[in-house]
């Protein structure tokens, strides 16, 4: 209390005045006891005068005594709420202000202010966002009827737009009879637990990427590298056994394509690898606009060739926060699948789109092609040397690549397909300008 | 007896069926059939089930493959009416030796073996003479 005086001296003082004021009025009914006009006299008997004076002398210190002592009872809980370090609010049955500690409100003039108001007419006072007051209503209501403590973690921005967050409860206080007579708030703040906790499930989640791709590599190394190392070692020993030049001929020509199969899967390897590793690539803001004329001209032969409209849904202006590699890859990449995975019955038709919120960019490939399984494909889908099409030209790269890529980015792909009916991808990219 | 016993190879690699054909050729049987995914070895299956043909004896099943793949494959098997013919062996033939894929393998019943390529003559012997004990 910043009071010129401690409630504790205030309240004796107050028994004292009170004490005191009972002594004058004792010091008249003594001055008038002899007094026969007075009508008090009249239920004293003599022998009991003196018990009486002495009753009505002592009242006033036994009174200014019991006074004190309750004032220093109430003095003992008004200091212990209003120094807890925890912010506590009591509210009536229709969640208005009756108290407030000074850890929920400092300022004093605004501690008096909110007794009796509600928290939108608080947040309106104070011109502040009511979003908060909406989930504190709800809660309130919840524990009221459910006559019982809840608790809930609410996260807001501070005047000087940090971000804290608080564990909150209610309580509510029952009479007997189970009638709510007041709602208690009790509020912890765990910022710093917050921010670790995200922190953790940030380092969980990068570590549970690292360990599907450590799981992704070794399921290429069992498929796509042994594979055609056995088939070249058949061949090999079966190149052993024959003389005949035409039959030796025809097992050279089989060494060729396994070669090829497994320095290309290897080639890939090494550059997701380097993917992950890439802590210096360049981040800068990229027009897409340009990023994709960019791609357009690499894929013009094929655009052309198949009759491809493409359609661009965004702002010539929209930029996106990445390496420009990484983008010119993942576009071509994306692009060039919905060229590739066309319809036979129909023209490809592309819609390249983009969905900017707060601090994320969505950017969509949509495409009328072929479509995916997804039922069935969709856990393979981003894996590398899976063909879902039996396409000369699939080798199953991109996808994985566009995923190592985006990944390393700390953004999220995914895909939208039916069947016959085309498919949608995503790529979503936390977008700091 | 060797001589009654037909063999479905599915593998989308056409060295492995190349070198695989050139393996058999070694042995005399019925007849070796070779399919290019796991769709196509389970549309060759049902269709020769529909025209109550018989089915083979031995299906030779890689793992990775397009379209349908080695899963899918055992997956559409079990669904379809083969289950009931339990001569029908299925063995894998992946060049994947992971725990994880062997342990998957032996969790369909018709499932006889988990072969690691390559493909050697004694293992094909041996898948050769399990068939024919089979089928006495």
């Amino acid at each position: 209390m910043k009071g010129r005086f401690s409630n504790k001296v205030k309240y004796t003082l107050a028994g004292a005045l009170l004490g005191f004021a009972f002594l004058l009025g004792a010091l008249y009914l003594h001055a008038h006891l002899n007094d026969s006009s007075f009508t008090f006299q009249f239920f004293l008997q003599q022998q009991k005068e003196d018990e009486l004076i002495w009753v009505i002398d002592t009242a006033p210190i036994v009174l200014a005594i019991a006074i004190g002592y309750a004032g220093r009872t109430r003095d003992f809980y008004q200091k212990i709420l209003d120094n807890l370090p925890s912010d506590i609010a009591v509210f009536d049955q229709n969640h208005r202000y009756v108290y407030v500690n000074p850890s929920a409100i400092k300022d004093k003039a605004l501690r008096r202010k909110i007794i009796g108001m509600n928290d939108y007419e608080y947040c309106a006072y104070r011109n502040r966002d009511t979003s908060y007051a909406d989930e504190r209503r709800k809660e309130f209501l919840l524990a009221k009827q459910i006559a019982g403590g809840l608790k809930w973690e609410e996260t807001i921005k501070d005047a000087a737009g940090n971000r804290v967050t608080n564990l909150r409860r209610f309580f509510p206080i029952n009479d007997r009879k189970g009638k709510m007579l007041w709602m208690v708030g009790y509020a912890v703040e765990i910022t710093d637990r917050k921010v670790l906790e995200e922190k953790q499930e940030a380092l969980i989640k990068r570590l549970e990427q690292k360990n599907n791709k450590l799981n992704d590599f070794s399921s290429i190394i069992a498929h796509n590298i042994r594979g055609p190392m056995t088939n070249m070692s058949a061949i090999i020993n079966l190149l052993d056994d024959t003389d005949d030049p035409a039959q030796q001929k025809e097992l050279q020509s089989y060494l060729k394509p396994c070669i090829e199969g497994v320095s290309a899967v290897l080639n890939q390897l090494v550059d997701s690898l380097y993917v992950m590793q890439d802590t210096d690539v360049e981040y800068r803001n990229n027009l897409i606009d340009d990023c994709l004329n960019i791609v357009f001209k690499s894929l013009d032969l094929e655009i052309k060739k198949c009759g491809a409209s493409v359609q661009k849904n965004f702002s010539t202006e929209a930029t996106i926060y990445a390496p420009e590699k990484y983008i010119l890859s993942i576009l071509h990449n994306l692009v060039s699948n919905a060229l590739k995975y066309r319809a036979e019955d129909r023209k490809p038709e592309i819609i390249i789109a983009i969905t900017e919120e707060t601090n994320e960019l969505t950017l969509s490939v949509k495409d009328n092609g072929l479509g995916i399984d997804l039922r069935k494909n969709g856990d393979k889908l981003f894996k590398i040397g899976k063909v879902f099409h039996n396409h000369t030209d699939s080798k199953g790269f991109g996808l994985f690549m566009t995923k190592s890529q985006v990944e390393s980015m700390n953004g999220k792909i995914w895909v939208e397909s039916e069947p016959g009916n085309g498919a949608t991808f995503f790529i979503q990219l936390k977008n700091k300008k | 007896m060797k001589k009654d016993l037909t063999v479905l190879l599915v593998d989308d690699d056409r060295i492995t069926v190349f070198l695989t054909q050139k393996l058999i050729s070694g042995f005399e049987i019925k007849e070796l059939v070779c399919k290019e995914n796991g769709k196509a070895g389970i549309d060759y299956l049902v269709a020769r089930k529909d025209a109550s043909l018989e089915l083979p004896d031995i299906v030779l099943l890689d793992l990775n493959m397009p379209v349908l793949d080695g899963w899918g494959f055992l997956e559409a098997f079990s669904e379809s009416c083969c289950a009931d013919n339990p001569k029908v062996a299925i063995y894998i033939c992946s060049s994947s030796d992971a725990p994880t894929d062997i342990l998957r393998a032996k969790t369909y019943p018709f499932v006889r073996q988990f072969i690691t390529k390559p493909l050697t003559p004694k293992i094909f012997s041996e898948v050769l003479t399990n068939a024919v004990n089979h089928k006495v």
